[in-house]
């Protein structure tokens, strides 16, 4: 980003009446071009806020990180650089270079980096941080000569590692990823020596906008993909299996193209994180499975649902896939080796991210796996993620279990044995705000939170949240509702109400109404309700409830409720607080 | 002719470059800005204007002249003398190149 650009960014929101999104910025040194560009960056992907970046009194890193937890910031922003451990490590004081000095310079660096992390570790649980750890080169304070790795300074970097250690492990906290080592010493593109000395601007424009976009990136984590659709002949494998027979298809090291075994190598370990991986080839059936059945495959049969192999366009294949996972084309990426293939998806699928295979291409390959890593980047994996697969084959075979000639969907609802489980303890589940924040079509208002709006929005006694989770014959879903709002002694407000578009056709969100009736023994449900472009099945329901179309909040009686609901089969277990 | 020309197209990128940082300043202004007579006009302030100003004449305002360049004449007259030689500057002129509209 040009620095032209984070200015006008930011003035364009300037005057807009938009919630504010405050932040805090902590950094040693004048703040100015960070600040900008953080503020810049972090706008552009917050837009239904408006981003202010605060500072500190730059110079006292410590005392700005301890004083980060009284103000009134919902986010922080760290740039640590070798001055904050000890002035000497900088250019901008004359405390001394020689190897006496040494000594103490690295015992002071590491009381500071304990002082850190003491402010770092007072900091809730649910206050997001980004820390960008020292980027800038060291000055020659060492005596041995500069292409040479001291014992002092692998003391001093030894220290910043430890505290690095201990941050990624926090809830709260995110490290930036060094790309590459520091700058060369002498290179002009990350330091700025004059800008240091006159104006105590040590970074560089280019490198103040690079620190500050891995930061905002941070606090501002795109939402993931869900899931990846893949070509087979010259993507997944190399060869045409129809042509060359299934034995033949390769992708090692021997034949020369161990970039398709690094592909599949890659697609598997995302399905096992919980992305959806699915085939759509043009190609003969029983060839696929074929080769599927290898046993040098490395994406294993078992992880790729559902294969459509036919001769028939692969946009048709690709809506069919949509449906059976049933996720809108923008979370979704298409990967083919063709393409014509790419064009002919893309034009039915507007949204749908098409990435071309070349697997003459090295260079080409090696960006696409890091950038299918990022595509996919998760925080944390939780339990749900390893069921989404399992669950949307077991939601298919209840779908085609529920068209079964000669059983009726009452008949089968009945013989599911579906079991819910509520938790009333949902709002510290990490699952239930992941849910809340990607779930589409059945989201009562849409609003998203992050990790601090959605902590603090529980701080009122009367305020609760529940999730709800899900299995029957057919396997278990996981967590797949989160329900929130305050309770009075009457009515229960629901404000944030989502299911996950795998539990649809199970009668659990009319299960979901009850368990709230019933655990506050309310006679009445407030919905905080808001159309979206997406929320259609949501409008849905509640249009059959409520016996009209609702454009914006409205309620139902209990009485209304238990009259409307149609008859339930699950067992219901509840978790209270 | 032509380096009227490239003199009013100068003065009027530089007046959006002013307008970008001092959003307050009414337009007729712009031309007569100095740091006495606007406020927002810091030491802070002088360093971003230098930064809008190198990025949209591609040139370089080293620290050591910022403090000369305290008003909009100051400041032309320096993108006037000192880098009207600079082939790209003459070339973005001519060819009315408004970087910042």
């Amino acid at each position: 980003m040009q620095f032209t650009e984070a200015i006008k960014t930011i003035r364009e929101y300037s005057s807009v009446d938009l919630p504010l999104c405050r932040v805090r910025l902590v950094t040693g040194f004048n703040p100015l071009h960070l600040q900008t560009f953080l503020q810049a960056h972090l706008q552009q992907r917050i837009p239904a806020s408006r981003v202010v970046v605060s500072t500190d009194v730059y110079g006292d890193m410590t005392g700005a990180l301890a004083r980060v937890q009284t103000s009134t910031a919902e986010m922080c922003a760290i740039a640590l650089e070798w001055p904050d451990l000890d002035p000497r490590l900088g250019f901008r004081q004359l405390g001394g270079w020689g190897h006496k000095e040494l000594t103490d310079i690295v015992v002071d660096a590491q009381s500071k980096l304990v002082a850190i992390r003491k402010s770092l570790e007072s900091l809730p649980d649910h206050f997001p941080v980004a820390l960008s750890l020292p980027t800038l080169p060291l000055p020659p304070v060492f005596h041995t000569p500069s292409w040479q790795l001291s014992e002092s300074e692998l003391h001093l970097r030894h220290a910043v590692d430890e505290l690095a250690l201990w941050a990624a492990g926090r809830p709260n906290i995110r490290l930036v990823r060094p790309q590459g080592q520091e700058m060369d010493v002498r290179s002009p593109q990350a330091f700025d020596f004059k800008g240091e000395l006159v104006a105590g601007l040590p970074y560089a424009i280019a490198h103040a906008d690079q620190v500050a976009r891995y930061l905002a990136q941070l606090l501002a984590s795109p939402v993931p993909k869900k899931g990846l659709i893949t070509d087979l002949d010259d993507t997944l494998w190399a060869g045409i299996a129809g042509e060359v027979g299934p034995e033949a298809v390769s992708w090692d090291l021997d034949s020369k193209t161990q970039l398709h075994g690094l592909y599949q190598q890659l697609l598997r370990a995302l399905a096992d994180q919980g992305v959806l991986i699915g085939v759509a080839s043009k190609n003969d059936p029983e060839t696929v499975e074929a080769v599927f059945r290898r046993p040098d495959i490395v994406l294993p049969r078992d992880r790729v649902f559902p294969v459509e192999a036919h001769w028939n366009a692969k946009s048709e294949s690709v809506t069919r896939i949509l449906d059976t996972w049933n996720v809108h084309a923008d979370s979704v990426v298409f990967v083919d080796d063709s393409s014509s293939e790419l064009a002919e998806v893309k034009a039915t699928h507007r949204e749908i991210e098409c990435i071309r295979f070349d697997g003459q291409d090295y260079a080409e390959v090696h960006s696409l796996l890091y950038l299918l890593r990022d595509l996919f980047a998760k925080q944390t994996i939780t339990q749900e993620d390893g069921l989404r697969r399992e669950s949307l084959r077991a939601g298919s075979v209840f779908r085609e279990g529920a068209k079964s000639p000669g059983v009726s969907h009452e008949d089968f609802l009945r013989d599911a044995e579906a079991k819910i489980t509520f938790d009333f303890a949902a709002a510290k589940n990490p699952r239930s705000l992941e849910l809340v924040n990607k779930t589409n079509q059945f989201n009562l208002n849409g609003t998203r939170y992050n990790e601090a709006e959605w902590h603090d929005s529980f701080a009122a006694s009367n305020t609760f949240a529940v999730n709800a989770s899900y299995r029957d014959k057919y396997g278990p879903l996981g967590v797949i509702a989160v329900l929130a709002g305050q309770a009075s002694e009457t009515a229960v407000t629901v404000n944030t109400w989502v299911m996950s578009c795998r539990a649809f056709g199970r009668r659990i969100e009319y299960q979901c109404l009850k368990a709230i009736l019933d655990r506050f023994l309310a006679q009445e449900i407030v919905f905080e309700f808001s159309a979206t472009a997406r929320n259609k099945y949501l409008q849905e329901f509640l249009e059959s409830l409520l016996g009209e179309t609702p454009d914006g909040p409205c309620r139902i009686s209990r009485a209304v409720f238990l009259d409307r609901c149609p008859k339930m089969y699950h067992e219901v277990q509840i978790h209270h607080e | 002719m032509k380096s009227k020309s490239i003199m009013n197209d100068l003065r009027q990128r530089l007046a959006q470059c002013f307008s970008l940082v001092f959003p307050d300043i009414e337009a007729p202004e712009v031309y007569s800005a100095s740091s006495s007579s606007v406020a927002a006009w810091d030491s802070l302030a002088a360093i971003i204007l230098a930064n809008v100003i190198e990025e949209e004449f591609r040139v370089k305002l080293d620290y050591d002249v910022l403090p000369e360049l305290v008003s909009f004449d100051l400041i032309l007259n320096h993108l006037n003398n000192d880098h009207l030689n600079n082939d790209q500057l003459k070339s973005d002129a001519l060819k009315n190149n408004h970087g910042i509209s």
